[in-house]
């Protein structure tokens, strides 16, 4: 009864949260987010990258071939997409396999208590 | 040792019958602490810098979750750059927005590591956070220890650069972030402090890890001394001045933190430990044992507290205590 009161307040309640998800509803709605976390960042690096050299920048934007940069960029957000969905897709695959462990023990603690 | 070892017990017996007031104190402290740092940074020139705000937000912190730290501070840091100008405040959003979503996201449970970095490298202890995290937590702590490494020197440039940011003229948003941006961007003092800090965290938690006798304290000296060795030899490329006694000083007072930690954290005694080995249908098993250091006394108390336990009845009625039941058994069996 502590242990079934334990998981269902305590830290573990958020592992039952998470198994009224499907695994792969759970992976994919973390990866989905990781996307959009991840493109900001992105942003935000190259948006920080450019305002501490903005000055350099604007002095030499004539002779700057944007094109290639841009080719460039883009390959380099693929990149960071890539290893960073990798990553995400991991751990949202560790949590919630965690999380279904905690949730069986709670089940069979609630067996249990059925039938004593 | 004995009397420390009493020492340790009180205080955490005290710890655990009032952990939850405990914990609010210890998070009221460390907000005040670190606003009044940032204050003190910012030169005390804004509304933020308002001992009675700076309270209030501390009372805040006490009762959020320590996670909610970080966003305090943060929000307080970019207050205080928007006084100095709105662009000072959005480069400063965007950066810890950055760090969020690249990093930060992954270590929600190292808000302490992330807010103590900061005030560990203005103290002059950079090996200190990495150190005590290399002894507590994983390996992805180190990004928590970066990012507010990143954080400090940001803070720093844009502290420094108060009054030359105030000679420029405000539209002149080019010349006014590389001041207090490029300049951190562009520093390899930076880079060469977190290689330095991911060393030391590195070591210590290798070390930790390997299970060997006093692996704990060995992991602190050597952490602290990787720190060390990586930030001279970071000074010597930049054609700096070494600061051996800067370091040294530094380097002792990681190790005494470090190990007063330590004692309160796991304490084990070696010198009692044992080996056995044992196996059953599936398995060899090879253990290690380490006792705990511990007074004992708490035990000794405890054992004295405890009801007297009744005298067990004789196994025998006292007219049978002088029978002789062996030389009637052997009788009967003579018999038989």
């Amino acid at each position: 009864m502590t242990e079934l009161a334990r998981i269902s307040s305590g830290k573990d309640r958020r592992a039952l949260e998470i198994c009224r998800y499907k695994r792969s509803d759970y992976i994919v709605v973390h990866l989905i987010l990781s996307f959009f976390l991840t493109t900001i960042g992105f942003a935000g690096l190259f948006l920080l990258l450019t305002l501490g050299n903005m000055e350099a920048i604007m002095d030499s934007i004539e002779v700057l071939n944007l094109r290639q940069i841009g080719v460039v960029l883009a390959l380099v957000y693929a990149g960071f997409l890539v290893v960073y969905l990798v990553i995400e897709g991991h751990l949202a695959a560790k949590h919630y396999d965690e999380a279904k462990r905690v949730e069986r023990k709670y089940r069979r603690r609630l067996r249990e208590l059925s039938c004593s | 040792m004995t009397k420390l070892l009493e020492v340790r017990e009180k205080i955490e017996s005290f710890y655990a019958r009032t952990a939850s007031y405990a914990d609010m104190l210890l998070r009221f402290v460390l907000l005040l602490f670190l606003l009044l740092g940032l204050a003190k940074m910012f030169r005390y020139e804004s509304i933020f810098a308002n001992i009675f705000v700076i309270l209030l937000a501390s009372l805040l912190g006490a009762l959020l979750p320590m996670r909610a730290l970080p966003l305090l501070v943060g929000l307080f840091s970019v207050g205080f750059a928007f006084t100095i100008g709105t662009d000072a405040g959005l480069v400063l959003l965007i950066l810890y927005a950055t760090l969020y979503c690249l990093f930060l996201r992954f270590v929600p449970e190292d808000a302490l590591a992330l807010v103590l970095t900061p005030p560990a490298l203005a103290l002059g202890l950079p090996a200190l956070i990495p150190v005590c995290c290399g002894l507590r937590r994983r390996p992805s702590s180190i990004l928590a220890i970066i990012c507010g490494s990143i954080a400090y020197h940001v803070l720093l440039g844009l502290t420094g650069s108060i009054e030359a940011l105030a000679l420029l003229p405000a539209g002149d948003y080019p010349a006014r972030i590389r001041l207090f941006l490029g300049e951190v961007l562009a520093d390899p003092g930076v880079v060469i402090e977190i290689l330095a800090l991911s060393a030391a965290f590195i070591v210590t938690y290798g070390i930790r890890r390997t299970g060997i006798a006093h692996a704990f304290f060995v992991g602190v000296i050597l952490g602290s001394l990787t720190c060390a060795f990586f930030l001279e030899l970071g000074h010597l490329a930049l054609g700096q001045s070494f600061q051996i006694g800067a370091s040294l000083l530094s380097v002792l007072l990681t190790v005494l933190i470090g190990g007063l930690l330590q004692f309160f954290w796991f304490a084990p005694d070696f010198k009692r430990a044992e080996s056995f080995d044992f196996m059953d249908d599936d398995y060899y098993y090879y253990v290690r044992v380490v006792p705990k250091r511990q007074s004992y006394q708490q035990r000794l108390e405890d054992a004295a507290e405890l009801p007297e336990v009744p005298e067990a009845e004789p196994l025998l009625p006292e007219d049978m205590a002088d029978v002789d039941f062996e030389g009637k058994l052997e009788d009967s069996l003579e018999k038989l």
